[in-house]
């Protein structure tokens, strides 16, 4: 019962990477494609595919697994439904750096200033709460939640403060900002999340089964012989950082880091060993997708991909718990 | 739409045909830019104008020492920055509005403002709504400030003044080739100028093509894609000194070597402050634009105007 989810989800990945780069505003055929690619002439259709679908297509994927991965290993830890990447204050502390360069006009520096100066905001938001919540050495998943929510709150003030002084397109940059856009990430900013996301994961999955055995509550845990505060520390990073790391080159993308560990287990069950793979392909398929609907349906205007995986997946998600719950 | 539009100008219409050197102590009727009736007992001399634009009318038809205070967005012309701010255009704070003792308001309008417009009816103050999108809309709002204030004469002079620099500039790009622009409005995302904006047609005049001309909105959103499969030969990159929002350099942002424009290096810088601003200085505006898509025109003698 491995085997096929996995499966599944990496057809449904691969099936998602050909459509992200089929459609888009400039509606090209295959043939075109093909021409552009392969004829070896310069063009519009062939600077479009290589500066800006494929850099586009490879980056939804990779914040998508970033995303889905960062949830499932929250959930296990936390043990709470709830639990999804933004709720430790990730996300507000970067949505305050990315505000901060916008408002005060730090983005003229360089391309790589937003996401930067995002990472900052939510490793700050990361240090702050792991600060409260690690008592005597140990990780209070319960402190950690408040704290992480609480942090968020302040964050979210200060963001609000600084946006009510800011200008009119600051005020717009930054609220769009946190909409999620997939639009002008760079190759340099690819390398160095997949550079973060691929040993994240592998070490996620070598932790499977200790993910399993936390899932269960921590004293079933230590009786199982899972080394806890040692398992729960090294979730904590692993899962903050890949937040924060999808949020600070793509902005606010909701729902993937809840919703699609939530459906995998519903469909295939509870198992981490399938569980984290499955997710990480899944939310990789699925940004894709959100990200072609999003650039492709109100063209040439862009729906915020973040829109899109909130209005198309919640109605999915609903569908599914129910029957889920329902069996 | 078009039916109100066309009751405001019949209701100017007529106004305008009952005489205008009324005395003071004459009732002023007339309606603003939402439909609201306003009834002022004399003409006013303590004016608050929070819609930069206005400002600019009433200083350039020399009733600037009319207005008593200013938002926090109103610098032109400099004069303006010496009198007190009462904060933003959009939910002004009532009790420095109140503080300054108005006798109207200038006010932009909009959902966002509607409360606050209703404060000061409310508390017996003239709200008066100017909404200044499209060159009709500036015609409107200059004779209207210009007979609230009694330089109804003055108010005609500068629309033709302005009409004439318009048509100027129309002239001089007249039988030019005309290419296509990407107006760089804000990024990320990026913003640029739609149908709905005179932006759109001031690039027209200015000798140019506005490659999302045919969006139907203001200040659309659009994808770096989009903006690629329409090959925008030159950029135009408006910079504000004022508001200090610098979006960075589209050389540096990923994936804007697609647009040729980019990739020429065909990246004019304008002045944002003179051009996002329908108002006095929009012939100004329009040549500014011009020279940017057409340096050439600056070797030409001028001999118009």
């Amino acid at each position: 019962m491995i085997i096929r989810p996995l499966v599944i989800t990496a057809a449904l990945l691969v099936v998602s990477l050909v459509i992200g780069v089929v459609v888009g505003p400039a509606a090209y055929s295959i043939q075109d494609l093909q021409q552009a690619l392969f004829g070896g002439q310069e063009g519009p259709a062939r600077a479009i595919l290589l500066s800006i679908r494929f850099p586009r297509v490879v980056a939804a994927a990779l914040v998508g697994a970033s995303l889905a991965l960062s949830g499932t290993i929250f959930q296990a830890v936390l043990r709470n439904p709830l639990a999804e990447p933004y709720l430790l204050g990730v996300q507000a502390g970067a949505a305050l750096g990315a505000a901060t360069a916008i408002t005060f006009g730090l983005t003229t520096v360089g391309s790589l200033t937003l996401p930067l100066t995002a990472l900052v905001g939510a490793l700050v938001a990361i240090g702050v709460v792991f600060r409260v919540a690690r008592v005597s050495e140990q990780l209070d998943t319960h402190v950690l939640l408040l704290a992480g929510v609480v942090s968020s709150s302040f964050f979210v003030a200060a963001l609000l403060l600084l946006l009510t002084l800011a200008s009119t397109d600051s005020l717009q940059s930054a609220f769009f900002w946190t909409l999620g856009n997939l639009g002008g990430v760079s190759w340099r900013m690819i390398l160095v999340l997949a550079v973060w996301l691929i040993p994240s994961f592998i070490v996620s999955v070598a932790k499977a089964r200790d993910l399993n055995a936390l899932s269960l509550g921590e004293e079933t845990a230590a009786s199982l012989g899972t080394e806890v505060e040692s398992v729960k520390h090294l979730a904590y990073f692993l899962a903050s950082l890949l937040a924060a790391a999808a949020v600070s080159v793509a902005g606010v993308i909701g729902f993937i880091g809840l919703v699609v560990p939530h459906a995998v287990r519903l469909l295939w069950g509870a198992d981490h060993r399938m569980l984290i793979p499955t997710s990480f392909l899944g939310g990789a398929a699925v940004l894709v997708l959100a990200d072609a609907a999003g650039r492709t349906v109100a063209s040439p205007l862009e729906i915020p991909v973040g829109v899109v995986t909130a209005f198309v997946g919640v109605p999915f998600f609903l569908a599914l718990l129910r029957r889920g719950y329902a069996r | 739409m078009d039916l109100s539009i066309a009751f405001v100008v019949g209701a100017l219409a007529f106004s305008a045909v009952t005489p205008e050197t009324q005395a003071v102590g004459d009732t002023i009727r007339f309606t603003d830019d939402e439909g609201r009736r306003i009834v002022l007992a004399t003409p006013p001399t303590r004016i608050i104008s929070l819609v930069p634009a206005a400002s600019e009318i009433l200083y350039e038809l020399g009733a600037g020492d009319r207005i008593v205070a200013r938002s926090r967005f109103d610098n032109y012309p400099p004069a303006i920055l010496a009198l007190p701010s009462v904060g933003d255009a959009v939910r002004p704070a009532a009790e420095l509005v109140l503080a300054h003792s108005p006798d109207m308001v200038l006010m932009v309008g909009g959902a966002d403002n509607r409360r606050a417009v209703e404060e000061f009816t409310r508390l017996g103050i003239a709200a008066v709504v100017i909404r200044i999108n499209t060159f009709d809309d500036l015609e409107r709002n200059i004779q209207r400030l210009g007979r609230l204030t009694a330089r109804e004469e003055t108010g005609s002079r500068l629309w033709e003044r302005l009409q004439g620099e318009l048509a100027a500039v129309g002239d001089l790009t007249e039988g030019l080739t005309r290419p296509s622009i990407y107006y760089d409005v804000a990024y990320p995302p990026a913003f640029t100028i739609g149908a709905q904006s005179y932006l759109d047609s001031l690039m027209s005049l200015a000798g140019g093509r506005n490659v999302f001309g045919d969006v139907n909105a203001p200040s659309p959103q659009v994808s770096l894609e989009a903006i690629a499969v329409r090959e925008p030969q030159i950029l135009i990159r408006p910079l504000s000194r004022s508001s200090g929002y610098r979006p960075p350099d589209p050389a540096g942002r990923p994936g804007w070597s697609a647009l040729p424009a980019v990739r020429n290096g065909d990246i004019r810088t304008v002045d944002a402050d003179l051009l996002h601003r329908l108002g006095p200085r929009i012939g100004q505006a329009a040549r500014a634009l011009a020279l940017a898509i057409h340096p050439e025109l600056a070797e030409r003698p001028e001999d118009d105007e």
